[in-house]
């Protein structure tokens, strides 16, 4: 059964020029010990889509569709629920590790508070388990990390602490939102293997939101492409970043610089910009900036089909094998 | 003559709560015209420091700035000297470099009475209208590529781009990226490439300058040194890089962290994170040691004389 199961997700914004469509029917679902890769460019709905579930978008959103987890519907939990099943069941991880962890508390303080009030620990037995939280996200020396401020660590190891706040009271689902976007690549590579190994050792589902297909690739095992808050691609990792059926995966890969690529080959960018929320345009959103438009596509929006084990909203389908 | 060239160059900073920290601890480096010269390095190993002190926004503590065969002199109150207006500086985020209130033709124009606005944003691939906009009215990338026409105005040789692709989008960074191959091969402009994107700089660098904790560990051509790099950081560098290929390949983690600038470790500065560290390493600090096919690498393990 899946962990997670989103069906129909819509999410709208009041702004200066109306309501606005940011996750424009979403459906998608995250497998036990599974890491789900969610990628597209900047403002293609993959953060809303998100804090949608967790009751953390802006005042004034307003939110359609179901989120199965754990045979509750997330989105029409009371707020009281919410909050308890996203302290403890499902838990999220930001770009910034300083959004979730306060500046004024100790890292101990951090640690132990959730486990005390989710978990009903004594002070010893949090104490210990925070200890050995730290040493399972790899902090050294995780006694003396204990009695430190989130600002005398460096970035990565700040993220490393998120996660294990995070873990803290041993959810089954991570939501994590860019989490290594702000930092080096040798970093990188660590959280990327501390995730890897979450899932494989302690069987947490993982949701992945990245704009780097490099990072999608090191560990998702399904993704999905968002573009103007709709899904245009999902499948198998593989399928998806091997042979991308849709133009805008398709030229998503194609952006990016080839290892064997001779001397000033130009790489390619995908004409225009994504679009504003606000300006969507009709049709497959993507017709604008599309080599393979024709006519249709500019006038009905395309449905996601399901073609061997994979689904795409392109019916031009100009990659078929 | 190289366009720019950097010898030696130590940058210190004071701490808050006293003390110094040599950010730079003594870098060389050159670009020379029509050059893309990359400089990657983690956070914290000056990689900045240098480039700011490249372009005179910080003053050297020690070592020689050269722009066109002319020293570098620091900022000051007042205008700067005419002869540096040809070395320019691009920064990671273009909005701190334009006025959000003008509209884009008027800050172009900076540049002088006779500059020709159309043609800068031609230059820069964007329509003769966005001269009549507002910076806010351009993507991330659209603006960069503002900021980079502004520089252009200056009519530069030498630009020093400080992560200038960071906080784009794939397809935004290809541009801009397409863009400075075109300025140093159409326009033989020099550019050094400041940025912590691998993937970036090996497709558009000329030569590529690895920087660790204040020094350089390795300088050569681009290709030979991705393929067969002479120093252990640069090797977990580029293990340390993803790769979109949709195998499942996990990157290399390089364990441990840059330790704190104003306390190095003995011996070479990378020997605490080094799986190939021997005796040598924690004893003696070892120079940029000149190499077959213009290359050099700062490690022991490519001293041909018995140490």
């Amino acid at each position: 059964m899946s962990v997670l199961a989103v069906h129909g997700l819509r999410v709208s914004l009041p702004t200066a020029e109306g309501r606005v469509a940011v996750v424009d029917g979403v459906d998608y679902h995250v497998e036990p010990g599974e890491v789900f890769g969610v990628a597209g460019e900047s403002g293609s709905g993959k953060t809303m889509s998100m804090l949608a579930l967790l009751g953390l978008l802006p005042a004034g959103a307003a939110v359609e569709g179901r989120a199965e987890f754990a045979g509750r519907d997330l989105l029409r939990l009371p707020r009281r629920k919410l909050r308890d099943v996203s302290g403890r069941d499902v838990a999220m991880v930001f770009q910034d590790p300083l959004t979730s962890l306060h500046p004024m508390l100790s890292v101990g303080r951090q640690l132990t508070e959730h486990v005390r009030r989710h978990l009903g620990l004594s002070r010893r037995d949090a104490a210990r388990r925070a200890v050995e939280l730290l040493e399972d996200v790899r902090i050294p020396a995780p006694q003396s990390a204990l009695r430190a401020y989130p600002h005398q660590f460096s970035g990565g190891m700040r993220q490393r602490i998120a996660i294990a706040v995070a873990l803290a009271c041993r959810p089954s689902l991570l939501i994590a939102d860019e989490p290594t976007t702000a930092l080096d690549v040798t970093v990188q590579a660590g959280i990327l293997r501390l995730l890897d190994r979450l899932r494989r050792e302690g069987g947490l589902s993982v949701v992945l939101i990245t704009h780097d297909l490099g990072v999608l690739s090191s560990i998702a095992d399904r993704v999905s492409i968002f573009y103007a808050g709709r899904v245009v691609e999902s499948g198998e990792r593989e399928d998806v970043l091997q042979r991308p059926r849709h133009p805008y995966t398709r030229a998503l890969l194609d952006a990016l610089p080839h290892p064997e690529a001779p001397a000033d080959t130009p790489l390619v960018a995908i004409r225009g910009t994504p679009p504003s929320p606000a300006r969507v345009p009709p049709g497959c959103a993507f017709h604008p900036r599309c080599p393979y438009a024709i006519e249709s596509c500019t006038t009905d929006v395309p449905p996601l089909l399901a073609v061997n084990g994979r689904r795409f909203a392109c019916p031009v389908d100009p990659f078929a094998p | 003559m190289s366009a720019l060239e950097l010898r030696d160059v130590e940058v210190e900073y004071d701490r808050r709560g006293g003390g110094k920290v040599r950010a730079v601890a003594g870098a060389s480096l050159s670009v020379e015209r029509g050059q893309i010269v990359g400089l990657v390095g983690e956070s914290g190993c000056g990689k900045s420091s240098l480039a700011r002190a490249a372009v005179g926004l910080v003053a050297p503590t020690a070592g020689t700035v050269r722009f066109e065969g002319r020293e570098v002199t620091p900022l000051t109150r007042r205008a700067r000297p005419r002869e540096l207006v040809r070395l320019q500086m691009v920064f990671q985020n273009p909005y701190s470099s334009l006025n959000p209130r003008r509209k884009v033709g008027s800050q172009l124009a900076d540049g002088g009475p006779r500059t020709r606005v159309g043609e800068l944003l031609e230059l820069v691939g964007l329509p003769a209208s966005a001269a009549a906009r507002y910076p806010h009215q351009f993507s991330g990338g659209q603006r960069q590529r503002i900021a980079i026409a502004r520089v252009l105005a200056a009519d530069p040789t030498v630009i020093v781009l400080d992560e200038p692709l960071a906080s784009l989008d794939a397809s935004a960074q290809a541009q801009i990226a397409n863009l400075l191959v075109s300025l140093a091969r159409g326009l033989d402009l020099s550019l050094l490439l400041i940025s912590h994107d691998l993937a970036i700089v090996r497709h558009v660098a000329d030569v590529v300058s690895v920087m660790y904790l204040g020094r350089m560990v390795e300088t050569g051509a681009t290709r030979p040194l991705w393929q067969l790099p002479l120093h252990p950081y640069t090797e977990a560098l580029i293990a340390a890089v993803p790769h979109a290929d949709g195998s499942g390949f996990l990157p290399e983690a390089l364990p441990g962290e840059v330790p704190d600038p104003a306390n190095p470790p003995p011996g070479c500065r990378f020997n605490p994170r080094c799986p190939y560290a021997f005796d040598r390493c924690v004893a003696e600090e070892p120079p940029l040691l000149p190499l077959p096919g213009d290359r050099r690498s700062a490690c022991w393990l490519r001293d041909t004389k018995p140490g």
